[in-house]
């Protein structure tokens, strides 16, 4: 292909043991309009933290118009002519517009700052691009959509022909996505190479040329977007009959456990949400990302005040608004991200397990009895097949799927009757993942009642009595598990 | 609101003038104003450099050591004369912050743990080799005269204004103070954007080193000795003034012009004290107060900013 | 898997989970052997003690100054607490209190400050040295007005300079209620739901907060036990003579604070937070302290000394922050 402006080849990387990318293969036209779908862990954000610089690939190479390139840093990769709209916005919050797009390349004079050339040449680039921002107004004082503007515009003004969007239209309302589609086009026309990556496919068939599908870190095809079709594309994201690693779950769920009526948030970002619970029942979240889902178990967790709505918890009401009071009335957490929202990285395993049940399990004279404290994370350890068997070990030297192992240990020490799991499975490989399926239907052996928000849409399927479906901050849909499929999902996630 | 947010130092400065100018009838005289700029001077060029340091998110805590030994050093280099002592002084404070900037930037020491470090180090240093008494070795009356007048306008009135020009010049007219808001407002946008947030760093603690040593060169030109026990405190003076002129401690927000500022609020409040007869220890008790309720205010005020832009 | 662990291995394996606290003993026993070399003087019965006496002080105020470094804090104020306390005991005492209920009045001194302190960083969002450098020139200076710059003595009791001065058997008390210290210290670090939540908020504050602690309490109680400590430290200070004397302007004085943190970094903590132990900061201070000594058996000038301090400081951060690099 003569006009490929970059080319990947055979690139590959690993964390870990696991590989993100693998022999990855894709040429970029000049000029074209090149989307790239996948799943949530498909590798998406790994290929394109490549192409930005912030990762140097393990294996293979880069070619920006026909020579080997190595994008040590995200600079690096601008000073070529590639250029990364990440999902958080780069910007100087404090500066003004124009500062923030001539950062680094100021207009000066023997040394001098041209503050007029400065706001005049940021003037006429925004006009260019049809956006109208005042080039003096501080960044921190326009919307989300003006700021991701003034990024575009940047990106422009240093001459990239490459520009990487990440999920560009995140966040955006009606309005400010007719803006961005706007500027996309004007960029288009001045023949500047645009990689997008988004889960809307509605926009990929808008305006792609090409689309490229990974899958599992690995690349499934290039296609003309002429030659495919929506649901074509989903297939071929998804791919695969659901795994055999989940667990058949052998009991039956019991009565109602937990019953949320009408919860809602009063900015609107969440509105009307009721569902139930029933004991040894595990109930589903999904929905795209800040779509409502991890909004509802941080209300149950205590970590969102201000709700409204009500919730009667085994019979009680329950209106939490910290985390030790939903711990006492029995529910418990395993965040997100578990390295910022849930482990002690610099403490032990022993001590990571132990930190929410020091008072009701290990005091002797009110002292910690740490030959019991011991043998309970022995005995976690041993049940969890956490990953090397030693608890003094600090946690953040273990692997991805250890640490979340550890941080489950927590919460069966003392007794609750919810446990909370927020992407329970993220950067875990699979061996261990199939440990932490079998250890979640053994709980519910225990009478314990699991909720679950994933973004990887087989492990809900697999793992759910019942998944239900957030957009925009309602709750569009509660599918059986005879009836969730992922396409059924994916229709009722997407806005309409 | 946020204008008058803005507005805050100067509308404090002119309320302290009015009760000033009521409290005390020698206040607004021309004379009791030179000797209140005179007085600003020392602690106000130092604020300078501090303002630079902290637009960059970082703090130096090593000036008025810094401060006390280019004092000693300049009254026990007299035979340099005066041009000499006055480059030997400015060039070691150039290098005890340069130091500073290689710890914070090369060894990634929070910079309030470096430069406390460094204000022990550069202490113990100015009492051990003066033996903890001032340098009575004569200092010259050329020196001296740095001190001096011109046209009845003291000369540290000029010097304190010059480099509060010289500061405003470095943050608006030098591509150099966008690249100082920058490192303070974003480091790793900075950096993505091409800025070398580490060269940015090393000069802003060398622009502070050099400026303290500035202002210990100019004590011991009043003051006509070598005085170890010059610039006590004097770190905390420049970081209340640096605070009070609405400059934001964790960096990226704030104005040589609201330091100046800061700078006349200090000089007038530590005037009206004199003027009043308020017991010199009683002095850092109220800049002390000063600190925390300006901090309290400042950090409220941008806070409340920051959670706002966040819910949009 | 039980572990069962031989005496061999015990040691093993406290040699390998405490590294700073191995090397810093390691280098204190090479320390006092070496010492004859340059005095003979130096290992008597009455120099050690001396010696011990010397670093309580320090050690008892590391304890405060750990747990609010553990928290990932600071407090620079707690020299100025000491002078604080070392003052209002003198007065209290002149004024023919009795000594217990000085005692009781000063220690509630060092923590009500220690809760200004932690409440300013707490509820005002204010960075840890900046509200108590703000409170240390506060404190410095309302002790300066009460005493007006000068040297306060009088007839204290001999019960109260018993407290600063007396002994047990040999050991003087200051020693004595330094192990006690360290000792009650070390127990709850390590033994008691409070500690293992210090080390939590330390460690991660989010994290913390999402495993049910309360956080801002934890913080507050810190800094009120660092004031506390601190006021304990200048409790004995002061009844050591029975009179206070106001430290002059940088008339030398490297500050208690400076001194504490040298033990503390030195001893393993991370100025990060959530590492650290009370053993460290105690060999951290024993290190320094040994240091000092010396320098006043080679008959230095006594600068030096905190010259030396500072470069301890120094190099201690930069160690432990290059060790934070690596990983």
């Amino acid at each position: 292909m003569k006009n490929a402006i970059l080319e990947l080849k055979g690139i590959s990387k690993k964390f870990g043991p696991a590989y993100a990318n693998q022999n990855i293969n894709v040429q970029l036209k000049q000029g074209e309009f090149h989307a790239i779908v996948g799943e949530n862990g498909a590798g998406k954000s790994t290929l394109i933290k490549m192409l930005s610089g912030v990762h140097l690939p393990d294996e293979g190479e880069i070619y920006w118009k026909g020579n080997a390139v190595k994008l040590a840093s995200p600079h690096a990769a601008q000073s070529q002519g590639i250029s990364t709209l990440f999902q958080e916005i780069q910007e100087i919050p404090a500066l003004s517009v124009a500062e923030n797009i001539f950062l680094g390349r100021e207009p000066k004079s023997m040394g001098f700052m041209k503050w007029s050339d400065l706001y005049k040449e940021a003037e006429d680039l925004l006009r260019s691009l049809n956006i109208k921002i005042d080039s003096q107004a501080k960044m921190e004082d326009l919307r989300i959509s003006e700021r991701k503007m003034v990024e575009i515009a940047r990106a422009v003004s240093i001459h990239a022909e490459l520009i990487i969007m990440d999920e560009p239209s995140a966040n955006l309302n009606e309005d400010e996505l007719k803006i961005l589609f706007d500027t996309i086009a004007l960029l288009r026309k001045q023949n500047v190479t645009i990689v997008y990556i988004s889960h809307r496919l509605r926009e990929i068939f808008a305006m792609a040329d090409r689309v490229t599908v990974l899958r599992d870190g690995k690349h499934i095809q290039t296609i003309d977007i002429a030659d495919t079709n929506e649901a074509a594309l989903v297939t071929s994201m998804i791919g695969r009959q659901l795994e055999e690693y989940y667990p058949a779950k052998t009991v039956e769920s019991g009565s109602v456990l937990l019953d949320v009526n009408n919860l809602g948030l009063s900015d609107g970002e969440l509105r009307n949400v009721s569902f139930q619970l029933r004991k040894r029942e595990i109930v589903g979240l999904a929905g795209l990302a800040g779509s409502g889902q991890e909004l509802v178990t941080k209300i149950l967790f205590g970590l969102i005040k201000g709700y409204t709505g009500n919730m009667v918890l085994d019979g009680r009401p329950f209106l939490p608004h910290s985390p030790r009071q939903s711990m006492n009335a029995g529910i418990s957490f395993v965040p997100e991200d578990r390295k910022t929202q849930g482990l002690f990285l610099n403490q032990s395993v022993k001590d990571n397990m132990s930190i929410t049940a020091l008072a009701k399990n290990f005091l002797s004279g009110g002292l910690i009895s740490k030959k019991k404290e011991l043998r309970k994370a022995q005995g976690l350890i041993t049940q969890l097949s956490v990953r090397p068997q030693d608890p003094y070990k600090h946690v953040g030297n273990l692997s991805g799927g250890n640490q979340q192992k550890a941080l489950i240990g927590r919460w069966l020490i003392d007794k609750y009757k919810i446990l909370i799991l927020e992407e329970p499975t993220r950067g875990v490989d699979v061996g261990a993942k199939m440990d932490i399926y079998q250890e979640i239907n053994k709980l519910l052996e225990q009478d314990l009642a699991i909720l679950m928000v994933s973004s990887e849409l087989p492990e809900l399927l697999g793992m759910c009595d019942r998944i239900l479906v957030f957009s925009e901050g309602k709750m569009t849909a509660e599918l059986s598990r005879d009836e969730a499929t992922e396409e059924k999902i994916m229709e009722y996630a997407f806005p309409r | 609101m946020k204008r008058l947010n803005n507005q805050l130092p100067l509308i404090t400065l002119i309320i302290l003038i009015i009760v000033g100018s009521f409290l005390s009838d020698s206040f607004l005289s021309v004379n009791n104003l030179i000797n209140l700029i005179q007085f600003a001077a020392e602690t106000g060029i130092i604020a300078v450099g501090m303002a630079f340091v902290i637009f960059t998110g970082g703090i130096d805590l090593s000036v008025g050591s810094t401060v006390a030994l280019a004092a000693v050093i300049a009254a026990s280099t007299q035979g340099l004369g005066v041009g000499g002592v006055l480059v030997l002084c400015v060039v070691l404070g150039a290098l005890i912050g340069f130091v500073n900037g290689l710890v914070i930037t090369k060894a990634r020491v929070e910079p309030f743990m470096a430069t406390l470090a460094m204000m022990a180090i550069v202490r113990a240093v100015t009492l051990w080799i003066t033996n903890g008494g001032p340098v009575l070795k004569p200092v010259s009356a050329s020196y001296q005269a740095l001190a001096g007048e011109v046209l009845g306008v003291p000369l540290p009135a000029i010097y304190l204004v010059a480099v509060f020009i010289l500061g405003f010049i470095l943050l608006r007219r030098l591509p150099f103070g966008r690249h100082v808001m920058a490192v303070g407002g974003g480091e790793e946008t900075a950096r993505l954007f091409g800025v070398k947030v580490e060269r940015v760093k090393l000069m802003v603690y060398t622009l502070s080193g050099m400026l303290a040593a500035l202002a210990g060169a100019l004590i011991t030109a009043r003051i006509g000795m070598g005085e170890p026990r010059s610039g006590f405190n004097f770190e905390l003076t420049a970081i209340a003034i640096v605070i009070v002129g609405g400059t934001y401690l964790l960096g990226g927000r704030g104005t040589i012009g609201g330091t100046f500022i800061g700078a006349m609020i200090f000089a007038v409040i530590l005037n009206l004290m004199n003027l009043m007869d308020v017991s010199a220890y009683v002095q850092p008790i109220v800049r002390g107060l000063i600190i925390i309720i300006a901090a309290l205010l400042i950090s409220r005020s941008f806070t409340k900013k920051k959670t706002a832009a966040e819910a949009a | 898997m039980e572990l069962k662990l031989g005496w061999r291995n015990r040691l093993g394996f406290m040699i390998k989970s405490h590294q700073e606290e191995s090397l810093l003993t390691l280098l204190i026993v090479i320390i006092i052997a070496i010492s004859p070399i340059f005095s003979p003087d130096f290992f008597t019965e009455y120099n050690l003690y001396n010696l011990l006496r010397q670093i309580s002080y320090t050690a008892i105020v590391s304890i405060g100054m750990l747990l609010t470094i553990l928290i990932g804090g600071i407090d620079l104020s707690v020299g100025s607490i000491m002078q604080a306390v070392g003052l209002s005991s003198i007065l209290l005492i002149q004024n023919d209190m009795p000594v217990w209920l000085v005692v009781i009045v000063v220690l509630l001194i060092g923590m009500a400050l220690g809760l200004i302190n932690g409440s300013l960083i707490v509820y005002g969002l204010l960075q840890p040295f900046i509200v108590t450098l703000g409170t240390k020139i506060i404190i410095d200076g309302s002790t300066l007005v009460i005493s007006d710059g000068k040297g306060v003595s009088g007839n204290a009791p001999d019960s109260f300079l018993e407290i600063g001065a007396g002994h047990v058997g040999s050991v003087p008390i200051p020693v004595i209620i330094m192990f006690v210290l360290i000792f009650l210290g070390s127990v709850v670090l390590n033994r008691t739901v409070f500690g293992r939540q210090i080390y939590a908020v330390g460690s991660n504050q989010l994290a913390a907060h999402n495993s049910g602690i309360h956080v801002k309490k934890i913080q507050l109680l810190v800094y009120m036990l660092s004031g506390l400590f601190a006021a304990i430290a200048g409790l004995l200070v002061a009844a050591r003579t029975g009179a206070f004397q106001p430290i002059t302007v940088g008339g030398g004085a490297g500050g208690m604070e400076l001194n504490a943190i040298a033990a503390v970094v030195v001893g393993g903590a991370s100025l990060a937070g959530g590492k650290g132990t009370i053993g460290g900061a105690f060999l951290g201070a024993l290190l320094s302290g040994l240091l000092f000594n010396l320098l006043v058996f080679l008959d230095l000038n006594p600068y030096i000394q905190q010259f030396v301090l500072g470069a301890i400081v120094l190099a201690a951060v930069i160690f432990s922050a290059s060790k934070r690099r690596k990983r």
